[in-house]
Protein backbone atom coordinates (compact mmCIF):
# COMPACT_ATOMS: atom_id res chain seq x y z
CA UNK A 1 0.00 0.00 0.00
CA UNK A 2 1.51 3.37 -1.04
CA UNK A 3 0.02 7.02 0.97
CA UNK A 4 0.10 8.97 -1.71
CA UNK A 5 -0.38 12.20 0.19
CA UNK A 6 0.89 12.25 3.91
CA UNK A 7 -0.92 15.13 5.67
CA UNK A 8 -1.61 13.07 9.02
CA UNK A 9 -3.22 15.44 11.26
CA UNK A 10 -1.62 13.69 14.32
CA UNK A 11 -3.42 15.29 17.62
CA UNK A 12 -7.05 15.32 16.11
CA UNK A 13 -7.45 11.40 15.85
CA UNK A 14 -6.13 10.64 19.34
CA UNK A 15 -8.46 10.35 21.87
CA UNK A 16 -8.15 10.92 25.41
CA UNK A 17 -9.93 8.78 27.99
CA UNK A 18 -12.95 9.33 26.78
CA UNK A 19 -16.01 10.06 29.93
CA UNK A 20 -18.52 9.63 27.19
CA UNK A 21 -20.33 6.60 26.89
CA UNK A 22 -18.88 4.20 24.38
CA UNK A 23 -20.45 4.32 20.81
CA UNK A 24 -20.75 0.85 20.10
CA UNK A 25 -23.29 0.70 23.03
CA UNK A 26 -25.44 4.30 22.16
CA UNK A 27 -24.37 5.02 18.54
CA UNK A 28 -24.34 1.65 16.15
CA UNK A 29 -27.61 1.27 14.24
CA UNK A 30 -29.74 -0.79 15.24
CA UNK A 31 -28.96 -3.44 12.86
CA UNK A 32 -25.39 -3.93 13.66
CA UNK A 33 -25.85 -4.08 17.03
CA UNK A 34 -28.63 -6.83 16.54
CA UNK A 35 -25.57 -8.64 14.46
CA UNK A 36 -23.09 -8.11 18.03
CA UNK A 37 -25.99 -9.00 20.54
CA UNK A 38 -27.73 -12.08 18.92
CA UNK A 39 -24.31 -13.27 18.61
CA UNK A 40 -23.65 -13.46 22.19
CA UNK A 41 -24.39 -16.79 24.22
CA UNK A 42 -27.31 -18.33 24.06
CA UNK A 43 -27.95 -18.19 27.93
CA UNK A 44 -27.22 -14.16 27.86
CA UNK A 45 -30.43 -12.46 25.83
CA UNK A 46 -32.41 -12.19 29.51
CA UNK A 47 -29.49 -10.13 30.93
CA UNK A 48 -28.92 -8.13 27.73
CA UNK A 49 -32.27 -6.64 28.40
CA UNK A 50 -31.00 -5.29 31.81
CA UNK A 51 -28.07 -3.51 30.37
CA UNK A 52 -29.75 -0.50 29.37
CA UNK A 53 -33.27 0.23 27.54
CA UNK A 54 -31.90 0.08 24.16
CA UNK A 55 -30.94 -3.40 24.07
CA UNK A 56 -34.36 -4.12 25.60
CA UNK A 57 -35.52 -3.15 22.83
CA UNK A 58 -33.11 -4.66 20.59
CA UNK A 59 -33.77 -8.10 22.20
CA UNK A 60 -37.61 -8.18 21.37
CA UNK A 61 -36.88 -7.01 17.56
CA UNK A 62 -38.08 -9.55 15.10
CA UNK A 63 -34.64 -9.87 13.47
CA UNK A 64 -32.90 -10.55 16.66
CA UNK A 65 -35.09 -13.06 18.08
CA UNK A 66 -34.81 -14.72 14.52
CA UNK A 67 -31.00 -14.75 14.79
CA UNK A 68 -30.83 -15.96 18.56
CA UNK A 69 -33.46 -18.53 17.86
CA UNK A 70 -31.69 -20.13 14.73
CA UNK A 71 -28.20 -19.87 16.66
CA UNK A 72 -29.87 -21.57 19.83
CA UNK A 73 -31.23 -24.43 17.87
CA UNK A 74 -28.02 -25.13 15.84
CA UNK A 75 -26.25 -25.39 19.50
CA UNK A 76 -28.90 -27.43 20.71
CA UNK A 77 -28.50 -30.18 17.43
CA UNK A 78 -24.92 -29.94 18.04
CA UNK A 79 -25.15 -31.02 21.97
CA UNK A 80 -27.58 -33.49 20.80
CA UNK A 81 -25.24 -34.92 18.06
CA UNK A 82 -22.59 -35.07 20.58
CA UNK A 83 -24.43 -36.82 23.36
CA UNK A 84 -25.52 -39.14 21.14
CA UNK A 85 -21.67 -39.55 19.77
CA UNK A 86 -20.76 -40.33 23.49
CA UNK A 87 -23.71 -42.52 23.85
CA UNK A 88 -22.13 -44.84 21.14
CA UNK A 89 -19.01 -44.56 22.83
CA UNK A 90 -20.05 -45.84 25.75
CA UNK A 91 -22.06 -48.47 24.20
CA UNK A 92 -19.04 -49.84 21.68
CA UNK A 93 -16.95 -49.65 24.88
CA UNK A 94 -19.86 -52.08 26.40
CA UNK A 95 -19.21 -54.28 23.51
CA UNK A 96 -15.66 -54.49 23.65
CA UNK A 97 -15.21 -55.21 27.08
CA UNK A 98 -13.05 -58.59 27.42
CA UNK A 99 -14.85 -61.85 27.97
CA UNK A 100 -15.70 -62.96 30.86
CA UNK A 101 -12.82 -65.90 32.41
CA UNK A 102 -13.00 -68.74 30.16
CA UNK A 103 -15.31 -71.77 31.79
CA UNK A 104 -12.98 -73.22 33.75
CA UNK A 105 -8.87 -72.69 32.23
CA UNK A 106 -7.56 -74.65 35.16
CA UNK A 107 -8.69 -77.66 35.05
CA UNK A 108 -6.19 -79.02 31.72
CA UNK A 109 -3.81 -77.19 33.96
CA UNK A 110 -5.10 -78.67 36.81
CA UNK A 111 -5.55 -82.75 35.71
CA UNK A 112 -1.67 -82.51 34.08
CA UNK A 113 -0.07 -80.74 37.22
CA UNK A 114 -2.59 -82.22 40.07
CA UNK A 115 0.15 -83.27 41.94
CA UNK A 116 3.33 -81.58 41.82
CA UNK A 117 1.65 -78.33 41.11
CA UNK A 118 -1.32 -78.14 43.39
CA UNK A 119 -0.12 -74.49 45.34
CA UNK A 120 1.37 -72.99 42.24
CA UNK A 121 -2.26 -73.70 40.46
CA UNK A 122 -4.01 -72.27 43.32
CA UNK A 123 -1.31 -68.78 43.35
CA UNK A 124 -1.96 -68.85 39.75
CA UNK A 125 -5.57 -69.09 39.90
CA UNK A 126 -5.23 -66.36 42.38
CA UNK A 127 -3.13 -63.92 40.22
CA UNK A 128 -5.16 -64.94 36.92
CA UNK A 129 -8.66 -63.86 39.26
CA UNK A 130 -6.59 -60.58 40.43
CA UNK A 131 -6.03 -59.41 37.12
CA UNK A 132 -9.25 -60.23 35.41
CA UNK A 133 -11.09 -58.04 38.54
CA UNK A 134 -7.88 -55.86 37.53
CA UNK A 135 -9.73 -55.06 34.06
CA UNK A 136 -13.33 -55.01 35.02
CA UNK A 137 -12.24 -52.64 37.56
CA UNK A 138 -10.14 -50.47 34.86
CA UNK A 139 -13.40 -51.11 32.52
CA UNK A 140 -15.44 -50.12 34.96
CA UNK A 141 -13.68 -46.83 35.64
CA UNK A 142 -13.41 -45.79 32.03
CA UNK A 143 -17.48 -46.51 31.80
CA UNK A 144 -18.30 -44.56 34.51
CA UNK A 145 -16.10 -41.49 33.59
CA UNK A 146 -18.26 -42.33 29.69
CA UNK A 147 -21.51 -41.81 31.39
CA UNK A 148 -20.35 -38.68 33.29
CA UNK A 149 -19.39 -37.22 29.97
CA UNK A 150 -23.02 -38.26 28.62
CA UNK A 151 -24.40 -36.47 31.75
CA UNK A 152 -22.82 -33.48 31.31
CA UNK A 153 -23.81 -33.30 27.23
CA UNK A 154 -27.27 -34.02 28.70
CA UNK A 155 -26.89 -31.22 31.17
CA UNK A 156 -25.87 -28.99 29.29
CA UNK A 157 -28.62 -29.54 26.68
CA UNK A 158 -31.18 -29.06 29.40
CA UNK A 159 -29.73 -25.98 30.14
CA UNK A 160 -29.82 -24.68 26.92
CA UNK A 161 -33.11 -25.56 26.44
CA UNK A 162 -34.03 -24.00 29.88
CA UNK A 163 -32.43 -20.35 28.58
CA UNK A 164 -34.59 -20.45 25.36
CA UNK A 165 -37.46 -21.41 27.38
CA UNK A 166 -37.38 -18.58 30.13
CA UNK A 167 -36.26 -16.14 26.27
CA UNK A 168 -39.32 -17.60 24.79
CA UNK A 169 -41.69 -16.64 27.77
CA UNK A 170 -40.47 -13.52 28.36
CA UNK A 171 -40.32 -12.27 24.35
CA UNK A 172 -43.95 -13.79 24.27
CA UNK A 173 -44.87 -11.51 27.48
CA UNK A 174 -43.04 -8.62 25.81
CA UNK A 175 -44.61 -9.19 22.48
CA UNK A 176 -48.91 -9.72 23.58
CA UNK A 177 -47.71 -6.34 26.37
CA UNK A 178 -46.63 -4.61 23.09
CA UNK A 179 -49.54 -5.56 21.19
CA UNK B 1 -11.59 -8.74 -11.67
CA UNK B 2 -8.45 -6.70 -12.55
CA UNK B 3 -4.98 -7.50 -12.71
CA UNK B 4 -3.04 -7.88 -9.46
CA UNK B 5 -0.89 -4.96 -10.47
CA UNK B 6 -3.67 -2.53 -10.94
CA UNK B 7 -3.56 0.29 -8.02
CA UNK B 8 -7.04 2.32 -7.66
CA UNK B 9 -7.55 5.59 -5.21
CA UNK B 10 -9.48 5.48 -2.02
CA UNK B 11 -10.14 9.31 -0.30
CA UNK B 12 -10.78 9.41 3.09
CA UNK B 13 -13.28 11.75 4.60
CA UNK B 14 -9.91 13.93 5.39
CA UNK B 15 -9.87 14.04 1.59
CA UNK B 16 -6.58 11.80 2.43
CA UNK B 17 -5.72 9.85 -1.18
CA UNK B 18 -4.86 6.07 -0.61
CA UNK B 19 -3.44 4.15 -3.64
CA UNK B 20 -4.50 0.65 -3.06
CA UNK B 21 -3.61 -2.71 -5.01
CA UNK B 22 -6.86 -3.36 -6.91
CA UNK B 23 -6.67 -6.44 -6.18
CA UNK B 24 -6.71 -6.08 -2.43
CA UNK B 25 -9.95 -4.07 -2.06
CA UNK B 26 -11.97 -6.59 -4.70
CA UNK B 27 -11.69 -9.15 -2.90
CA UNK B 28 -12.43 -7.93 0.54
CA UNK B 29 -14.89 -5.11 -0.32
CA UNK B 30 -18.68 -6.29 -1.90
CA UNK B 31 -19.02 -2.61 -2.87
CA UNK B 32 -15.50 -1.93 -4.48
CA UNK B 33 -15.52 -5.07 -6.46
CA UNK B 34 -18.99 -3.95 -7.54
CA UNK B 35 -17.48 -0.42 -8.84
CA UNK B 36 -14.95 -2.06 -10.43
CA UNK B 37 -17.40 -5.07 -12.27
CA UNK B 38 -19.87 -2.58 -13.52
CA UNK B 39 -17.06 -0.62 -14.81
CA UNK B 40 -17.98 2.26 -13.12
CA UNK B 41 -14.79 3.02 -11.76
CA UNK B 42 -12.23 4.78 -14.26
CA UNK B 43 -8.41 3.92 -13.20
CA UNK B 44 -7.29 7.58 -14.98
CA UNK B 45 -9.13 9.78 -12.87
CA UNK B 46 -11.73 7.88 -10.20
CA UNK B 47 -10.80 8.18 -6.70
CA UNK B 48 -13.63 6.66 -4.71
CA UNK B 49 -14.97 8.59 -1.83
CA UNK B 50 -15.46 7.34 1.60
CA UNK B 51 -16.88 10.32 3.48
CA UNK B 52 -17.83 8.71 6.39
CA UNK B 53 -14.03 7.03 6.64
CA UNK B 54 -11.33 8.94 8.49
CA UNK B 55 -7.75 8.36 7.13
CA UNK B 56 -6.59 6.78 10.36
CA UNK B 57 -9.40 4.06 10.21
CA UNK B 58 -9.07 3.83 6.30
CA UNK B 59 -5.05 3.29 6.89
CA UNK B 60 -6.51 0.59 9.03
CA UNK B 61 -8.83 -0.72 6.91
CA UNK B 62 -6.18 -1.23 3.94
CA UNK B 63 -3.70 -2.63 6.45
CA UNK B 64 -6.36 -5.52 7.03
CA UNK B 65 -7.40 -6.04 3.48
CA UNK B 66 -4.02 -6.44 2.34
CA UNK B 67 -2.43 -8.51 5.19
CA UNK B 68 -5.67 -11.00 4.66
CA UNK B 69 -4.63 -11.12 0.84
CA UNK B 70 -0.90 -11.71 0.92
CA UNK B 71 -0.89 -14.06 4.01
CA UNK B 72 -4.14 -16.35 3.47
CA UNK B 73 -2.38 -19.32 3.18
CA UNK B 74 -0.74 -18.48 6.71
CA UNK B 75 -1.88 -20.79 9.40
CA UNK B 76 -4.69 -20.08 11.48
CA UNK B 77 -3.18 -19.55 14.68
CA UNK B 78 -0.45 -16.75 13.05
CA UNK B 79 -3.71 -14.88 11.23
CA UNK B 80 -5.62 -14.81 14.18
CA UNK B 81 -2.71 -13.66 16.67
CA UNK B 82 -2.39 -11.40 13.76
CA UNK B 83 -5.91 -10.52 13.91
CA UNK B 84 -5.69 -9.43 17.88
CA UNK B 85 -2.98 -7.68 17.27
CA UNK B 86 -4.85 -5.41 14.73
CA UNK B 87 -7.65 -4.91 16.92
CA UNK B 88 -5.95 -3.74 20.31
CA UNK B 89 -7.69 -0.75 20.05
CA UNK B 90 -9.59 1.31 22.04
CA UNK B 91 -13.63 1.17 21.78
CA UNK B 92 -13.92 4.45 19.61
CA UNK B 93 -11.46 2.68 17.37
CA UNK B 94 -13.35 -0.22 17.09
CA UNK B 95 -16.53 1.99 16.65
CA UNK B 96 -14.80 3.74 13.68
CA UNK B 97 -13.54 0.20 12.34
CA UNK B 98 -16.95 -1.45 12.18
CA UNK B 99 -18.74 1.58 10.89
CA UNK B 100 -16.05 1.66 7.73
CA UNK B 101 -16.54 -1.95 7.68
CA UNK B 102 -19.63 -1.77 7.58
CA UNK B 103 -19.80 0.80 4.90
CA UNK B 104 -17.44 -0.92 2.97
CA UNK B 105 -18.87 -4.22 3.34
CA UNK B 106 -16.07 -6.61 4.35
CA UNK B 107 -17.54 -9.54 5.74
CA UNK B 108 -14.73 -10.94 7.46
CA UNK B 109 -13.56 -8.21 9.38
CA UNK B 110 -17.22 -7.23 10.23
CA UNK B 111 -17.11 -10.91 11.44
CA UNK B 112 -13.74 -10.24 13.49
CA UNK B 113 -15.05 -7.06 14.76
CA UNK B 114 -18.54 -8.80 15.82
CA UNK B 115 -16.78 -11.53 18.04
CA UNK B 116 -14.16 -9.66 19.48
CA UNK B 117 -16.95 -6.95 20.61
CA UNK B 118 -19.36 -10.31 21.99
CA UNK B 119 -15.95 -11.18 23.75
CA UNK B 120 -16.07 -8.50 25.02
CA UNK B 121 -19.34 -8.58 27.01
CA UNK B 122 -19.33 -11.87 26.99
CA UNK B 123 -20.10 -13.95 30.77
CA UNK B 124 -19.54 -10.23 32.59
CA UNK B 125 -22.25 -8.91 34.72
CA UNK B 126 -24.55 -6.25 33.79
CA UNK B 127 -22.33 -3.89 36.00
CA UNK B 128 -19.16 -4.85 34.39
CA UNK B 129 -20.78 -4.65 31.08
CA UNK B 130 -21.93 -1.14 31.96
CA UNK B 131 -18.48 0.07 33.16
CA UNK B 132 -17.10 -1.27 29.85
CA UNK B 133 -18.91 0.38 27.51
CA UNK B 134 -19.54 3.14 29.91
CA UNK B 135 -22.83 2.98 30.21
CA UNK B 136 -24.23 5.60 32.57
CA UNK B 137 -27.26 6.15 31.59
CA UNK B 138 -29.64 2.85 30.97
CA UNK B 139 -32.72 4.24 30.30
CA UNK B 140 -34.59 2.81 32.94
CA UNK B 141 -35.89 4.17 35.88
CA UNK B 142 -35.09 3.79 39.38
CA UNK B 143 -38.47 1.20 40.02
CA UNK B 144 -37.15 -0.70 36.57
CA UNK B 145 -33.65 -0.72 37.72
CA UNK B 146 -34.47 -1.87 41.02
CA UNK B 147 -37.17 -4.52 39.82
CA UNK B 148 -34.35 -6.13 37.60
CA UNK B 149 -32.33 -6.27 40.12
CA UNK B 150 -34.64 -7.79 42.43
CA UNK B 151 -35.97 -10.43 39.27
CA UNK B 152 -31.93 -11.16 38.56
CA UNK B 153 -29.88 -10.65 41.04
CA UNK B 154 -27.60 -12.99 39.34
CA UNK B 155 -26.95 -11.16 36.33
CA UNK B 156 -25.35 -7.99 38.59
Amino acid sequence: MTVVTRKRRRGTTTRLQDPSPSPLAVALPEDLMIEILSRAPVSDPLQLRCVCKWWKSLVSDPQFVKNHLSRSIAEINDLASKALEDMIAFELQLNHAPPPPEPDPEEEDGAAAEEEAEEDAAEEEVRAMRKELDNMLTLVRSLKQSLETIKVDVQEIMSRMRCLQSFLQIYLKTATQSQ
Amino acid sequence: MGSPLKKIMLCSSEKEIFSVEEQVMVQHSVIINNMIEDGSYNYEESKIPLDCVDSKTLKKVIDYCTYHTHHHNDNQEDLEAWDAQFLNVDSNGLYDLLMAANYLEIRNLLDLIYRTIKNMIKGKKIDEIRRILNIKDHGFTPEEEEQNRKEYPHFY
